[in-house]
């Protein structure tokens, strides 16, 4: 998974992102699994740039979906914690894809 | 000269990539991770153009913002993750030049940055002294000295000395002298001629050197090497 939307960026700029791509990820699951409650909706805000900026498209998704749900002010603090648990799982199963990611 | 950018944003991440993205496109990037520290490397390298995140922690970029535009009025680019309109408003309302979502493109960055500060190059001041061996116009108080003598001209003769002085190194066509002096003319362009041998004329009983060297069929140019532009 590195996300299609390389957008003509230049070589190097486009190699450093898909070098970068496997540790930026990593950070987003280490600060959406070890933030309060009271901070997963600023988290989820703050990673959902930066994932999308280093064309982790479905990361990207995923955060988008994340905050969706903790955006609805009918969503309860369980029904929160259960969107984060699914997102971080679906964030390590993208994992994989990108060990050893190198600029081809 | 390279123009230099400030970065200020508390992700290293996406510090890291618009350092990189700013840097391959040919200009000095400093970089600074919240408010305080933005604002002390704002002091310390007076940079050409500011990329400025909004969430940044106690002193957020609206507040960063603010107090950059009450010392200064270098451009300012926010780069952040508040989409809403309403957050666009707000940041442009607190001073910024131009506002870019996250997540963003590095492209679109280092073309918004290129357009902002064109922008702001375009917006400087116009000149309003020249100075040209001798000669000294000064466009505010109309006065035109040729060492300490001062000239006596008219409104039309000043205007011609000026876009001559303004334009000190190139030959200045009649039209564009007519366009400038005149605003529009529908008549005969020896005007030009008429106008500008009566300048020569006063510049020399003044002590002065030759002005207005005609270049055939183009235009004129002022004929001496500025001492200052």
């Amino acid at each position: 998974m590195s996300g299609g939307s390389s957008g003509g960026e230049s070589d190097a700029v486009l190699a450093f992102i898909r070098e970068q791509q496997e540790a930026v990820l990593q950070r987003a699951i280490d600060e959406l699994r070890s933030c309060p409650p009271a901070d997963l909706r600023g988290v989820a805000h703050a990673v959902h740039g930066t994932l999308g900026s280093y064309q982790l498209d479905a990361a990207h998704e995923q955060i988008v979906t994340l905050s969706a749900v903790l955006a609805d002010p009918s969503t309860t603090v369980e029904a929160a914690e259960e969107a984060r648990a699914r997102t971080v799982a679906t964030l390590v199963s993208l994992q994989p894809a990108l060990h050893g990611n190198v600029a081809s | 000269m390279t123009d230099t950018i400030l970065s200020i944003d508390d992700d290293q991440d996406i510090r890291d990539l618009i350092s990189l993205a700013l840097t391959e496109a040919g200009y000095r990037v400093v970089s600074a991770s919240d408010g305080p520290s933005g604002i002390a490397a704002y002091h310390a390298n007076q940079p050409d153009l500011i990329v400025l995140d909004i969430g940044l922690g106690a002193m957020d970029g609206l507040e960063v913002c603010r107090q950059l535009r009450a010392v200064g009025t270098t451009p300012i680019v926010f780069v952040t993750s508040r989409a809403e309109e309403v957050d666009q408003l707000v940041g442009f309302a607190a001073g910024a030049d131009d506002y870019l979502t996250k997540p963003f493109s590095p492209r679109l960055l280092v073309a918004r940055v290129g357009t902002v500060l064109r922008r702001g190059r375009g917006a400087e001041q116009p000149k309003t002294r020249f100075e040209a061996g001798p000669l000294t116009v000064d466009v505010e108080s109309r006065s035109a000295t040729v060492d300490a003598t001062e000239l006596d001209l008219t409104r039309t003769e000043f205007d011609l000395l000026v876009m001559l002085m303004d334009n000190p190194r190139r030959v200045v066509s009649r039209q564009a002298l007519l366009e400038g002096v005149w605003g529009s003319w529908y008549g005969d362009d020896h005007v030009v001629e008429v106008h500008m041998s009566r300048l020569r004329t006063k510049v020399k009983a003044a002590g002065g050197p030759r002005i207005g060297v005609a270049v055939r069929g183009v235009g004129y140019k002022l004929g001496l090497e500025p001492a200052l532009e």
